[in-house]
C-alpha cells in the first residue's frame, strides 16, 4: 500500500468477518487500517488516540465502501474529519507534548521534528501533514478543515515558519 | 522546510506499527453494547472472548472487564462501559461511610474505585467524571494508579494520584491490556497497550518504550525494579531496566513453541509462568511452571500444577519470613470457580506442592504479614448446590477461613460475613479485610465483630465477578497499602 512516499506492508491479523461486514469493507479495513492510523497519528500525535479515531472512521464509512467510487479517499476524509473533531472537542486532553516520539532508540534524528510538530497549533499541523504527507491541494485541505483556501495558505506559511524556527533552534 | 517534511513525515509515520484488530472488535464498537471483549495475545495472535459482566445495582453501570483471568498482576484489561445514567451519584453513600470508618484502621490506606469515584486514605473523593476501576498502590505507597472507563467510545485513561489525593493526573490515554507498578526502586508503571509494545510511564507522565509500539508482547512483570516480558513463542525473556537498557534471559529449549504468560516473580531467582502451547485453552487453565533464573538463563524446575491464568491466585510468601520461598496457588483447572479448586502451598526451590486447605472448594489465598497464617475463602462446590444454580447464587456461599502456614488448624473466621473475597491482612496481622459483592469489611483475624468499611458499593449485586466466571475476586474494588 502506498502512503505518501512510503510503501507499507500491511500485516493483517486473523479476522473472522461477521455477516454484517461486506467483502469490500473487509478488504478496505485490512489494507487501510495501518496507513490510516499513521495518518491519524501524525494529526493527533498519539497512536492510541489515532487508533480510536480510525476505528470510528471505519465505522462511519461502513456501508459506503461499495457505493463510493474511491473508498480509500472517502475513508481518508473520514479520518481527517475525525481528527479535526478530536482537536476541537478534546483540546484539553492533548497534554502529552512528546507523544510523537514513539521510538527514540531507532529514529533519534526524527525526534526533534516530532517534538516540534506537537508544539504547533492543531490547524497548522493539520495543514502541513495534509499538504506534505497526504499530498492534498489547498482546496481539498480547506474543505476538510472547514476554512477558506486563503486560510490554508496562511496556516501553512505560519506553520512552516514556526517549524523552521524550532528545528533550527 | 517543505522538502524536509516531504521526506520525514513518512518516516515519522512509519514508526507506527499497528495491525488491524479483529473485525469483531469493530463490531462491538459499532453496536455500542457492552459485550465480549477480545484480548489479543500478540505473539500467538490468538484472539479470545471473555464473558460479559454486569456490574452495578444502583447506577445501572454495565461494564466489561477483560481481565481474562488475570488479577492484580494483569488485572486490568480493556474496559468499556455503556453510559451510566447516574454513575457517580451511586457512590455517594460509600463516600460518607468511608470517611467515618477508615480511622478505625489508622495504619492502613484504602483506595476504592466504584461508579466514578476513588477514595484516598482520608476518604477523599476524586471525581473522575467516569467510572474508575483497578486501583493499585505503588510499592512505596506514595501513589495510586487507577483506570477510568470512558463514558462512550473514548480512550481509556490511566490516572495517578498522590496518597494525599491532592494531585490526580492522566498519565496514559488509550486502551491497555495490562499494567502494573514496579515492585521496588523508582515508581514506574508498565503498560501493555492494546496495540502492542510495552511502555513504562512515570507518575509524571514520562513515557519510555522497552518494546516499541506495535511489537508483540504476551505478558510482562516486574522483577523488583527490572521489567521482564515474553513475546510470543520466543526462546527468551525480555529484560529492561532504567538506565540499563535491554537484555534477555534464555528460556529452556523444552519451552520452544509455547508462549509463556508470566504469573509473577518469587524473589529474583524464580519465575512462575503459565505455559501456553499453540491452541491451548487459557480459560480452562494452563500448566504453571516454576523456572529458576540465574544470570542470563532460566532452568525449568518443575510444573507446579494446572491453574487458571490468574496472578491473584499465585501469592508469594512475605519476603524476610520463613515462607519467603513459598507460594500459595489455587490449583485446579476449569473456568468456573466452584469445582476443582483448592489452595496449595508450593516450594519454588523444590518445585513441589501440597494441599494446604481442607477438602472442598478453596480459593483467594492470602499470607499473614509474618507468614505464619493463611487466610482463604472456602465455598460450596457445584455438587452441593441445587440444580439450576449459577455463579451468582454460589457467590454468597464464600466464607472466610484461616489456617496455619503448614495447613494445620483450618477454621472459619467467626463474625465474617458471607460472600467474602480477596482477603487482605492488615500490617499488624490483627485484622483481615475482605470484599463482598457490594461492600468492603474487616474482621479481627481471631474472629469477632466485623465492621463495614464501605457499604453500598455499586460494583456488585451478586454478580459473577469481574471476569464473568466468578473465579476472579473483586480485587478491582479495593487496594490496600501495606
Amino acid at each position: 500500500v502506498q502512503v505518501g512516499d512510503t510503501t507499507v506492508a500491511v500485516a493483517a491479523g486473523p479476522q473472522t468477518a461477521p455477516a454484517t461486514w461486506s467483502a469490500a469493507f473487509t478488504t478496505l479495513y485490512r489494507d487501510q487500517y495501518r496507513p490510516m492510523v499513521r495518518l491519524a497519528y501524525l494529526l493527533v500525535g498519539h497512536v492510541d488516540v489515532a487508533e480510536e479515531l480510525v476505528q470510528d472512521a471505519f465505522l462511519r464509512v461502513r456501508g459506503a465502501a461499495e457505493r463510493v467510487d474511491y473508498p480509500v479517499a472517502y475513508l481518508r476524509r473520514a479520518v481527517v474529519n475525525a481528527c479535526h473533531n478530536h482537536h476541537r472537542h478534546r483540546a484539553v486532553e492533548r497534554r502529552r507534548a512528546s507523544s510523537l516520539a514513539v521510538d527514540d532508540a531507532v529514529w533519534p534524528e526524527l525526534d526533534h521534528l516530532a517534538d516540534s510538530l506537537t508544539r504547533l497549533p492543531d490547524r497548522q499541523r493539520a495543514v502541513l501533514v495534509l499538504r506534505y504527507y497526504v499530498g492534498w491541494s489547498e482546496a481539498e485541505i480547506a474543505e476538510a478543515l472547514g476554512c477558506r483556501p486563503g486560510t490554508v495558505k496562511s496556516l501553512a506559511a505560519r506553520g512552516l515558519a514556526a517549524l523552521r524556527e524550532m528545528v533550527d533552534r | 522546510m517543505a522538502a524536509v517534511l516531504t521526506r520525514d513525515l513518512p518516516r515519522l509515520a512509519s514508526r507506527v506499527h499497528v495491525d488491524a484488530p479483529p473485525l469483531e472488535m469493530l463490531e462491538r464498537r459499532a453496536s455500542d453494547v457492552t459485550g465480549a471483549t477480545v484480548r489479543a495475545r500478540a505473539g500467538g495472535r490468538a484472539y479470545r472472548a471473555v464473558a460479559v459482566v454486569t456490574m452495578g445495582v444502583a447506577a445501572a453501570l454495565v461494564a466489561t472487564v477483560a481481565v481474562t483471568g488475570h488479577g492484580t498482576g494483569r488485572g486490568l484489561g480493556r474496559v468499556e462501559t455503556t453510559p451510566a445514567s447516574d454513575a457517580v451519584s451511586g457512590a455517594g453513600p460509600a463516600t460518607t461511610t468511608a470517611a467515618a470508618a477508615l480511622p478505625a484502621l489508622p495504619s492502613q490506606l484504602v483506595a476504592v474505585a466504584s461508579a466514578g469515584v476513588l477514595l484516598g486514605p482520608d476518604g477523599i473523593r476524586l471525581a473522575t467524571g467516569s467510572p474508575a476501576v483497578g486501583p493499585r498502590w505503588s510499592s512505596d505507597g506514595q501513589w495510586v494508579a487507577y483506570a477510568v472507563i470512558p463514558p462512550a467510545a473514548g480512550p481509556q485513561q490511566l490516572r495517578v494520584a498522590t496518597a494525599s489525593g491532592r494531585s490526580d493526573t492522566v498519565v496514559w490515554q488509550g486502551h491497555v491490556t495490562a499494567w502494573s507498578w514496579s515492585a521496588s526502586g523508582p515508581d514506574l508503571i508498565s503498560i501493555e497497550p492494546a496495540g502492542g509494545g510495552l511502555a513504562v510511564v512515570s507518575p509524571a507522565g514520562m513515557v519510555q518504550w522497552p518494546v516499541p509500539p506495535g511489537s508483540p508482547v504476551v505478558s510482562a512483570a516486574w522483577r523488583g525494579d527490572v521489567l521482564t516480558w515474553t513475546a510470543g513463542a520466543g526462546t527468551a525473556l525480555g529484560v529492561w531496566s532504567v538506565g540499563g537498557g535491554r537484555s534477555s534471559i534464555t528460556l529452556p529449549p523444552a519451552l520452544a513453541g509455547s508462549a509463556l504468560i508470566i504469573a509473577r516473580w518469587v524473589g529474583t531467582g524464580h519465575l512462575l509462568a503459565w505455559q501456553a502451547p499453540p491452541g491451548s485453552d487459557e480459560d480452562n487453565g494452563l500448566p504453571l511452571l516454576d523456572l529458576s533464573v540465574d544470570g542470563g538463563a532460566a532452568r525449568l524446575v518443575d510444573t507446579l500444577a494446572t491453574t487458571v491464568v490468574s496472578p491473584a491466585w499465585v501469592v508469594p510468601g512475605p519476603s524476610g519470613t520463613a515462607v519467603g520461598g513459598a507460594v500459595l496457588i489455587v490449583a485446579g483447572g476449569g473456568a468456573l470457580p466452584w469445582t476443582g479448586k483448592s489452595v496449595e502451598r508450593c516450594d519454588v526451590g523444590a518445585g513441589t506442592c501440597s494441599s494446604l486447605a481442607p477438602a472442598g472448594v478453596t480459593l483467594d489465598p492470602a499470607w499473614s504479614p509474618d507468614g505464619t497464617q493463611v487466610a482463604f475463602v472456602s465455598a460450596a462446590s457445584s455438587s452441593a448446590l441445587p440444580s439450576g444454580s449459577t455463579v451468582a447464587t454460589w457467590f454468597p456461599t464464600r466464607q472466610l477461613w484461616v489456617a496455619a502456614a503448614d495447613g494445620s488448624d483450618p477454621h472459619p473466621v467467626t463474625g465474617a460475613g458471607p460472600g467474602a473475597s480477596a482477603p487482605s491482612w492488615t500490617a499488624d496481622g490483627s485484622w483481615i479485610r475482605y470484599s463482598t459483592a457490594d461492600a468492603i469489611a474487616a474482621v479481627p483475624a481471631a474472629g469477632g465483630q466485623a465492621i463495614t468499611l464501605l457499604a453500598g458499593l455499586s460494583a456488585g449485586g451478586g454478580d459473577a465477578g469481574p471476569d464473568g466466571y466468578g473465579k476472579e475476586p473483586w480485587t478491582g474494588l479495593a487496594a490496600w497499602a501495606s
